[in-house]
């Protein structure tokens, strides 16, 4: 028996040997990341400066979650440099002493991103947050507060930026649109 | 006695090496009423606060980037100092280690400028000649925002005055006069919240300062570049740089040189 002109065990063998050596089956898909349903049933949502959720239309999953990875390394802060003093510019070995943080972390990467923290501390990060990802072109929409720190606040940070990223790059959320 | 010492002190302030010498050796401001000589190997900042920049409180801060043996010696004490710290010290890259045997961070102070032209302060600091990153902005000499999301870098020569332009600070949420920071400012409540965001530009510099101090040194612009966003965490507040046209300018975040059009890289 033959196929295109070549016998089948040879074509099988052809098939066998050097593609074979090039395919692996790809990885299993990701679970889908549930989104929680961000409508408030009473319709009341927090202040609309401090709880909200970024969304960029047409955005992708990964350009979601590489600009907000990104920008919450700024909002990783602590006690403030007294100058004179030395930065190794080239290292990018920066430090900050903790302040006002509970439970443990590392200082490096972006545990601190996700800590649970007071009213101060939201207020400085959705500044910082915000005067990094509105520029690149993203919409706030209201959340209420239990929300909010249900999608930003806990102990794995890398799961809630894959959480923000979805949310960020789905469809548009149906609760207001932050204008202020 | 007491008054004596007390009027010995007023009189000491008074003289242009006094002035000089209270800075510290690293970054030195000139007084109203110093004597200006340029010494070969140092640099020198010129360096213009507008009235609305000064009233914010907020004052420049500028790093030299270390030189290749201040980056080694920093290195090596941070090694040793990791090494001693043993099995607790956890990752170097998480090692918090304090370095005091160099400095190259620095703050001006707005008291401490040479003259007025106008509403604006005229400042003229002597430093080490090397290529400086305008890092952010400080109070009181504690950083206060860092221009983590893009700056520019320029080089100060020795021997040379390097005018630095205007240095532009208003608070973010409200508009501005410097129309320079039209895209920085009138952003609302959301950036007057706990601790009001600032928008932090540049005026690069386009002629000499009138001063008759000035008239027969060297003064040059600095010549501005680009530089990607960094990571310090040492402060309360992040921004931008507010795009310098010819220089810096942005791109959804992206930080672009506008001298060659490419994308300047973050530093992280």
């Amino acid at each position: 028996m033959r196929f295109c002109g070549v016998p089948l065990v040879a074509a099988a063998a052809l098939i066998a040997g050097p593609l074979a050596a090039q395919y692996s089956p790809p990885p299993p898909p990701a679970p889908p990341i549930a989104v929680p349903d961000l409508v408030a049933a009473d319709g009341k949502y927090g202040n609309e400066l401090k709880y909200f959720v970024f969304h960029k239309a047409g955005a992708s999953f990964e350009a979601a979650r590489a600009d907000i990875a990104e920008c919450a390394v700024h909002t990783v802060h602590g006690r403030q440099l007294k100058m004179p003093a030395f930065v190794a510019w080239e290292d990018n070995d920066r430090l900050a002493d903790p302040i006002v943080f509970n439970g443990s972390y590392g200082l490096v990467g972006l545990a601190i991103y996700s800590i649970i923290a007071g009213p101060l501390e939201r207020s400085l990060r959705q500044e910082v947050m915000m005067a990094c990802m509105l520029p690149r072109g993203y919409d706030r929409y209201s959340v209420t507060e239990p929300m909010w720190k249900q999608i930003h606040e806990g102990d794995n940070p890398a799961a809630l930026i894959d959480l923000q990223a979805t949310i960020a790059s789905s469809p548009v959320p149906r609760t207001p649109k932050v204008t202020s | 006695m007491m008054l004596r010492l007390m009027i010995a002190a007023l009189l000491a302030l008074g003289f242009p090496a006094a002035a000089l010498a209270q800075d510290g050796p690293a970054f030195q401001h000139f007084r109203a009423g110093s004597a200006i000589t340029l010494a070969p190997d140092k640099a020198y900042f010129l360096i213009r606060m507008p009235e609305e920049s000064v009233s914010t409180k907020l004052q420049p801060v500028f790093l030299r980037k270390p030189s290749a043996a201040e980056l080694a010696a920093y290195r090596e004490a941070k090694a040793a100092a990791h090494a001693k710290a043993g099995k607790d010290a956890g990752p170097i890259e998480n090692f918090d280690f304090e370095y005091t045997a160099a400095t190259n961070l620095f703050q001006i102070e707005n008291g401490k400028f040479l003259a007025k032209e106008g509403n604006d302060r005229l400042f003229l600091i002597a430093t080490a000649p090397g290529d400086y990153v305008f890092y952010g902005a400080g109070f009181n000499k504690f950083l206060w925002q860092c221009n983590c999301m893009g700056t520019v870098s320029f080089k100060a020569e020795a021997g040379k005055i390097t005018d630095l332009g205007a240095v532009l600070i208003t608070l973010a949420w409200k508009p501005s006069g410097f129309p320079e920071l039209a895209e920085d400012t009138n952003l609302g409540p959301k950036m007057r919240q706990d601790y009001a965001m600032f928008a932090v530009g540049l005026r690069p510099a386009t002629a000499k300062p009138s001063l008759a101090q000035l008239a027969a040194l060297p003064v040059q612009a600095a010549e501005y570049h680009a530089v990607g966003a960094f990571r310090e965490p040492a402060r309360l507040l992040a921004n931008r740089l507010a795009p310098v046209p010819g220089v810096l300018g942005y791109d959804k975040g992206a930080v672009i040189d506008l001298r060659t059009g490419g994308v300047v890289p973050k530093r992280f």
